[in-house]
């Protein structure tokens, strides 16, 4: 599998597969929205790092769960970009 | 709204519940009833509450609604009733010029709310001398879950149509009453296999249990105790959770204080290598939606975590989450409720036995759960301002201790709640110390 490694279209996954299985029709959220407002906890969380996984073949480490990192979905599709980057520690 | 079907089948977790109601009633506990207990100021408009409760569709259905078994072997369903009980009560002040914070009514307290025979849930008011009230909102746990119960309380407090009137989407979930037939038993059975194989392996090593091994000698109390946080002390405890969990683990946080609390407890009991298990119920509605207001929409992960990893908080976190991940991409909670189904159609006494049997009986070593923030978003309720929210659960034995934390406003509070014969109050008083401790003070 190749990396998706453009940050915008991996928000845009992101984005879709929260809106599918997290985010209640009606409600406003995009990609930068903030996460914690959004419904986002530990099970969505931990839901969307293995979509991250399953799709994008990026897996992100415990030590890149930072408040900035998971600030929106962009901060945290930038993240993905930068793991997937090749030659990068955890992709 | 159009009408409400008068026959919904129950979702997987409301027949758990179901089944633990009737455990608790046969161990000679109150059932699996729960309270919302909420302190409103003098604005209370009694008249709307009444005329809202007597001409809501919703509160009509939850009212008559009882269970019934169509018949033997068939999985049990909900069913209207043409009686229509009371739900709604008002008292006097049962305690006036004192100082105690609220008393709940030995008339409510003792009320049996039986999912069988109706009513399952009820409205008590209590008007103080002052002006506030205090509403009690008891339900039985086979009918709602804490997140219903917060739709429903919004649901009441919208005047008019336009305002707030839920679809019928909106009060059930659809999906629960398709039938499944004969043609999805034995996917369900493949998929029940996961979870029941990892209990069975989790059940053959030691577990930690605070139920005494001996049957209960008659009639047993449940007991509650809330840990009411500051403020202050609230902004410390979600400033630990961020250092600790990054935030969106606040749930693991919350449970590795309690699983640390148990631990100190447990080795003073003298045990070395007993590990505790704690199934955690996930609410699966999505974020921001009306409802379904009725029925238990849970899922459940269930947390192993060995003593040698129970002495400190970052530990515990680590394995919660490592667990949470691996459980999740093994679709466990989809096994887990897969379960549940399955065994839809035992009586409730075999279903529990059948359920324990994996781990021998001691089924958990501690019931948790995280409700998150109560009435979010409300103010008011019918016209006054609400003051506080409290949230009574029972608590099932096996496992004896449960632990529920929940927010309102600003502030945290985590309740406890145990069957005497399991815990003494000298280990309560020593639980709520080190439970404390884990949450507020810095580890070395």
């Amino acid at each position: 599998m190749t990396p998706e490694l453009e940050p915008q279209k991996i928000a845009a996954q992101l984005c879709q597969f929260a809106r599918a299985n997290f985010v209640a029709e009606g409600q406003v959220f995009d990609e930068n929205s903030p996460l914690s407002k959004a419904g986002i906890d530990s099970f969505a969380l931990v839901e969307l790092l293995l979509f991250c996984e399953r799709v994008l073949g990026v897996r992100v480490p415990d030590s890149h769960l930072t408040g900035a990192n998971l600030a929106s979905l962009s901060a945290l599709a930038r993240c993905i970009a930068e793991l997937a980057r090749p030659g990068a520690p955890a992709s | 709204m159009p009408d409400l079907p008068r026959q919904i089948r129950l979702a997987a977790g409301d027949y758990f519940m179901h089944a633990q109601d009737h455990g608790m009633r046969q161990a000679g506990l109150p059932g699996n009833v729960c309270c919302a207990v909420i302190h409103l100021d003098r604005g209370l408009d009694l008249d709307r509450l009444r005329r809202r409760i007597a001409g809501s569709p919703v509160m009509d259905w939850l009212a008559r609604a009882r269970l019934v078994r169509p018949l033997p072997l068939l999985p049990l369903v909900w069913r209207t009733s043409r009686e229509r009980e009371a739900i709604f009560f008002e008292h006097p002040d049962p305690n006036p010029g004192l100082e105690t914070p609220w008393s709940r009514p030995a008339v409510v307290a003792k009320r049996e709310l039986r999912a069988e025979r109706g009513p399952g849930v009820t409205f008590d008011v209590v008007r103080h001398a002052d002006g506030s009230s205090h509403l009690f909102l008891s339900w039985n746990h086979t009918l709602l879950d804490a997140q219903g119960l917060d739709l429903l309380l919004k649901y009441l407090n919208a005047d008019g149509a336009a305002n707030g009137a839920p679809t019928i989407e909106d009060f059930l979930n659809p999906e629960q009453d398709k039938s499944r037939g004969l043609a999805g038993w034995w996917p369900g059975a493949k998929l029940a296999r996961g979870s029941l194989k990892w209990l069975g392996e989790s059940g053959r090593e030691p577990l930690f249990s605070l139920v005494p091994p001996e049957p209960p000698a008659g009639p047993r109390r449940n007991l509650q105790r809330v840990l009411r946080f500051t403020e202050s002390e609230t902004a410390r405890i979600e400033a630990r959770s961020r250092d600790l969990a990054a935030g969106f683990r606040r749930s693991h946080f919350f449970l590795a204080a309690s699983i640390r609390a148990l631990h100190a407890l447990a080795v003073r009991r003298g045990n070395r290598d007993g590990a505790y298990l704690v199934p955690v119920p996930h609410d699966t509605r999505r974020h921001g939606a009306k409802g379904p207001i009725f029925s238990n929409h849970l899922s459940i992960l269930f947390y192993r975590v060995e003593p040698r990893d129970a002495g400190r908080i970052r530990d515990i976190v680590g394995a919660l989450s490592r667990q949470m991940a691996d459980q999740i991409r093994d679709r466990f909670p989809q096994s887990c409720m897969a379960a549940l189904h399955l065994c839809q159609w035992m009586p409730p006494g075999y279903y529990m036995r059948h359920l324990g049997k994996p781990t021998c009986g001691k089924v958990a070593s501690l019931s948790f759960s995280d409700s998150g923030e109560l009435c979010p978003g409300m103010t008011e309720w019918c016209g006054a301002r609400i003051l506080d929210v409290t949230h009574l659960v029972p608590c099932w034995r096996s496992p004896g201790l449960t632990i529920l934390f929940y927010g309102f406003g600003n502030r945290l509070s985590a309740m406890l709640s145990w069957v005497d014969d399991c815990l003494g109050l000298v280990e309560v008083d020593r639980l709520e110390r080190d439970a404390r401790r884990a949450l507020l003070e810095e580890e070395l």
